[in-house]
């Protein structure tokens, strides 16, 4: 029992994440100051 | 000739939709020129037939005459500036990703199809992005200049408002000593 306890709490090696694509930008006219799409 | 669905490269059309929304932007941007030139032409017009009018000393007839024409106009000339305000200011743009961008974004798909050892589909993944991203900013910036473009023909429309009372007040302006014969 002890040793699947173990086993349950080692870290799962972590998959690669897919990166994550570049957003558009919104930028207001009369204004420069550069916003990101979602946040 | 129909041109099917699956022949159609949706990426260029969507790039070329983005690139006319930025060119009409910037054609509604060059068309403010001269509205805003008219705006002050107008708004010293009328001040100067304003200040200039002889309140005092005119027939009543012809003070109520000029007052119902200059209200009006002064009016129209104040609701045709705020829309011409409205036609600039507040409209936030939507832009592609820079190059740079696009390019470091490719370079870790091939690192990460790489890391997971499938086969390499980044370039299509990128054509997917740019693809959306196109017709996403495409359209958001659509109802942008068609806001814009309603904005500016609003503050035309007044314009020819300003133009038609402020003939009216130069008219009576103009007659003033007819009615100081005609009235005495």
């Amino acid at each position: 029992m002890a040793s699947d306890d173990n086993a349950q709490k080692k870290p799962e090696p972590k998959e690669p994440q897919k990166p994550k694509a570049p957003p558009s930008r919104y930028i207001k006219e009369n204004n420069d100051k550069r916003k990101k799409k979602n946040g | 000739m129909l041109i099917s669905c699956q022949n159609m490269d949706f990426l260029t059309h969507n790039q070329k939709e983005y690139i006319r929304e930025l060119e009409r932007r910037n054609e509604l941007r060059r068309s403010l020129t001269l509205p805003i030139g008219l705006s002050i032409l107008f708004g010293g017009a009328i001040y100067s037939l304003m200040a200039g009018f002889s309140w005092s000393d005119e027939p009543v007839l012809a003070v109520y005459a000029f007052v119902t024409a200059s209200v009006p106009a002064s009016v129209f000339w104040a609701s045709a500036v705020l829309f011409l305000i409205k036609s600039h200011i507040g409209y936030e743009y939507a832009y592609m990703p820079t190059a740079k961008e696009l390019e470091e974004y490719k370079e870790k798909l091939v690192d990460f199809y790489k890391e997971i050892a499938q086969e390499d589909i980044s370039d299509q993944d990128v054509r997917d992005h740019l693809r959306k991203e196109y017709a996403d900013n495409a359209h958001h910036n659509c109802l942008n200049n068609n806001t814009k473009a309603a904005e500016l023909h609003k503050a035309n429309v007044r314009f020819v408002g300003v133009l038609l009372f402020l003939g009216l007040m130069s008219l009576i302006s103009i007659s003033q000593p007819f009615l100081e014969v005609f009235y005495g």
